[in-house]
């Protein structure tokens, strides 16, 4: 078929598709995005290009394949969501956790599926984070003049980084993570740094509503009495009928916090709690609370349990925390 | 001008339709025009074939909405014209078009199949209902308009390269799509 005849045919289409066009406005969220990028563009953010191919272009290849692929055209780097877009709608807030010294933030983009955060540094030097969700019909392009690709992991997620062979460029890491977000950091930073930057990517609703523990066993005859908020922790008391009381308190980045243990009447011994090194100090006599505690090294929180109990009861009420 | 009362003007035989309808849709028409035969004399010649073919066709018909109706109008002239005018230089962005299409639909082993224009219309028009509104806007912009992908891009909101990323996809698509219905052999 010669395009001439696929063009009088096109000619011959409904005109309601020629109506769409002649009446398409574009999302005002990609607007915004486009005047935040001539922003970054006059700041004198480099993007950064490749010319490696890291997903096979076959067809059926791609069209069996959901999430985030990285495609080359001509002599771009395309990296794009391909398949549904994520349905979930609850907001997801990352932000890197560590940043080299001097930087702070001075930009926030928000479109609501997008996310860029610019940080700058005393030189003016501009350190870009941006993320994406599983968003359809967005495509990320890298610029690879003066970059050198290299492949990587952040946090065990492939990732492509970009290191610059020239001071005017930034370099870049790009990579996706299993829920389909994809992460772009782009700065004028070495290697390491860039990596580092990247793994200390967390999700600030996380860290800024830390999660609620709980004791999934409690001893029989106790109930909850009272729940105590303070210091970015939780204290929960019970008591049971005769008005013994157990004390469980979680807190989160305990770095900021100090317990002060009255070990008199006590033996102490060092124990593990769910996999996690444990201080007991063992009650010995009937006047004196045992207590364990001990650091969940993974979510950095501090966990607390005292109470008038067997060392076998006490060890078992901490086992049981979960949230 | 509301549409409604240019259709009126043209309903009352009144001169002042065409140049109601020029004064609210020259500019598209022009450069709808203008993007398949890179003159502007030609394209002025066949935007005024154009009013006149609306002329003609108001009454009996009331298109609804006008500006496509137009627009229909404009293409078509302009493609015969192109057509007819042998001589001139192939620079237009329909010709830059067209060559993007020809090595898209051209098979290899050039095998040609004969289909009745509108039958390949309607398929063209399932294919379009595949695409996001968004890819079907950048088709139609590129190989109905004869857009360029500046154009595209400004007018979508997309970056330059996403455009001419996209149109390579979905030319793909078509290929396969057309493959599929074996009008590509």
């Amino acid at each position: 078929m010669s395009a001439q005849v696929f063009m009088d045919a096109l000619g011959e289409v409904n005109v309601k598709y020629v109506e769409e066009v002649l009446t398409y406005q574009c999302p005002a969220k990609r607007g915004q995005s486009r005047a935040w990028l001539k922003g970054c563009v006059a700041a004198g953010l480099a993007l950064f290009l490749s010319a490696s191919i890291v997903l096979a272009t076959n067809t059926q290849a791609r069209a069996a394949f959901i999430g985030w692929i990285k495609e080359t055209y001509e002599t771009l780097f395309v990296y794009r969501f391909e398949g549904d877009a994520n349905s979930s709608t609850e907001p997801v807030v990352y932000r890197p956790t560590w940043l080299p010294d001097g930087y702070s933030e001075f930009l926030v983009n928000d479109t609501g599926t997008s996310t860029m955060v610019a940080y700058t540094n005393e030189a003016g030097k501009i350190l870009r984070f941006r993320y994406i969700r599983s968003s359809d019909e967005t495509d990320w392009f890298a610029d690879t003049t003066n970059v050198t690709i290299k492949r990587t992991r952040v946090n065990g997620n492939e990732a492509e980084l970009f290191l610059s062979t020239d001071a005017d460029t930034a370099s870049g890491i790009m990579w996706s993570t299993k829920d389909d977000t994809a992460f772009l950091i782009s700065a004028f930073l070495d290697e390491g740094d860039l990596i580092r930057v990247a793994e200390s990517v967390a999700n600030q609703q996380v860290l800024d509503e830390p999660k609620e523990y709980e004791l999934a066993w409690i001893p029989e005859g106790y109930s909850e009495f009272k729940t105590i908020e303070q210091d970015g922790g939780l204290t929960v008391l019970y008591k049971n009928e005769v008005g013994k009381r157990l004390r469980f308190s979680s807190i989160h980045n305990p770095n900021t916090i100090e317990w002060y243990i009255d070990t008199a009447n006590t033996i102490q011994s060092e124990v593990q709690i769910n996999g996690f090194p444990a201080d007991l100090f063992t009650a010995t006599d009937d006047e004196t609370a045992s207590i364990v505690m001990w650091i969940d090294s993974n979510e950095n929180v501090a966990f607390y349990v005292s109470a008038f109990l067997s060392e076998e009861d006490l060890m078992r009420a901490a086992e049981s925390v979960y949230n | 001008m509301e549409d409604e009362k240019i259709i009126d003007l043209f309903f009352a035989r009144s001169e002042s339709a065409i140049s109601a309808l020029d004064a609210k849709y020259g500019k598209v028409c022009h450069k709808i025009s203008y993007n398949i035969l890179n003159n502007r004399l030609d394209a002025e010649e066949c935007v005024s074939d154009a009013y006149l073919g609306t002329w003609n066709a108001i009454p009996p018909q009331r298109p609804n909405p006008l500006l496509a109706f137009v627009c229909v109008l404009v293409r078509r002239y302009s493609i015969m014209r192109h057509r007819a005018n042998t001589a001139m230089k192939r620079n237009s962005s329909y010709d830059i078009v067209i060559s993007e299409l020809e090595h898209c639909l051209k098979h290899p082993d050039d095998v040609e199949k004969s289909m009745e224009t509108k039958t390949l219309a309607r398929m063209i028009e399932e294919f379009l209902d595949t695409l996001t509104k968004e890819n079907r806007v950048i088709f139609m912009s590129r190989y109905w308009f004869s857009d360029s992908n500046k154009e595209i891009a400004a007018r979508t909101g997309l970056t330059e390269n996403n455009v001419a990323v996209r149109l390579n996809r979905i030319r793909k698509q078509l290929r396969e799509y057309l493959a599929e219905r074996e009008v590509l052999v």
